[in-house]
């Protein structure tokens, strides 16, 4: 199994470093480029932060590509779920984190790239694995 | 002279053709072709943007914490009582 065989999400640096081409993280563009052969969940938080960080046009743009892939790309709108938020907010995360990775609990998904090594890294017992876009993309290539 | 509809028609003839199977993989690796060119064009159109602003060349620190600012200002509009 790798990661292609289940949901997972990119959290917000992966598209943004992904999109920018940032040259200091190639695997983030990588993985974007070989978005359709994932399933990727978008959570409103993320979806909201890429809004924020983007111009109007341009995540007009991102999000009609993603539409080309409808059964890759889970895009979810909602908010997610307060008590779990307070959860992990009582574990000690900030009220971002903890939005995100309520909403990762929420859905059941299992893994969130990212580039942040310090997501929620003093949590015990997270309910999903974070792994760096070069880890996700040599899972992605691995041949079983 | 062939025109490019002529042609077009030509290659739909030919791929009518095929086998399903291999019908739908073209059809896959041309949304593909299509997304990832489409993905390229949006990375250059930001790239400008970014260097009219100036911010092309900001640092990964300074986009973490861009990040972050935007993630508790984003989570604090939306859950904050």
């Amino acid at each position: 199994m790798t990661i292609a065989d289940d949901w997972i999400a990119f959290d917000t640096n992966i598209y943004i470093f992904g999109v920018r081409k940032n040259p200091k993280f190639p695997a983030c563009v990588e993985l974007l480029e070989r978005i359709g052969e994932l399933q990727v969940y978008l959570p409103r938080q993320i979806i909201r932060e890429l809004h924020n960080n983007l111009q109007p046009d341009e995540v007009h743009e991102l999000f009609s590509l993603f539409h080309r892939y409808p059964n890759r790309i889970r895009i979810n709108w909602r908010t997610t779920n307060l008590p779990l938020i307070e959860k992990f907010q009582q574990l000690g995360c900030r009220l971002g984190d903890a939005a995100v990775a309520a909403h990762l609990e929420e859905e059941r998904i299992k893994t969130l790239v990212s580039e942040n090594r310090h997501f929620l890294s003093e949590l015990p017992n997270l309910p999903f694995r974070v792994l760096s876009s070069t880890a996700a993309l040599e899972d992605l290539n691995r041949i079983d | 002279m062939t025109t490019l509809d002529s042609r077009v028609d030509e290659v739909a003839q030919e791929i009518a053709n095929w086998e399903a199977a291999q019908q739908q993989n073209l059809l896959q690796k041309l949304a593909e072709l299509n997304y990832r060119r489409g993905l390229k064009e949006l990375s250059e159109k930001i790239q400008n943007r970014l260097r009219a602003e100036g911010k092309l060349d900001q640092s990964v620190d300074e986009i973490f914490a861009e990040l972050a600012r935007v993630r508790e200002a984003v989570a604090a509009d939306d859950y904050r009582r």
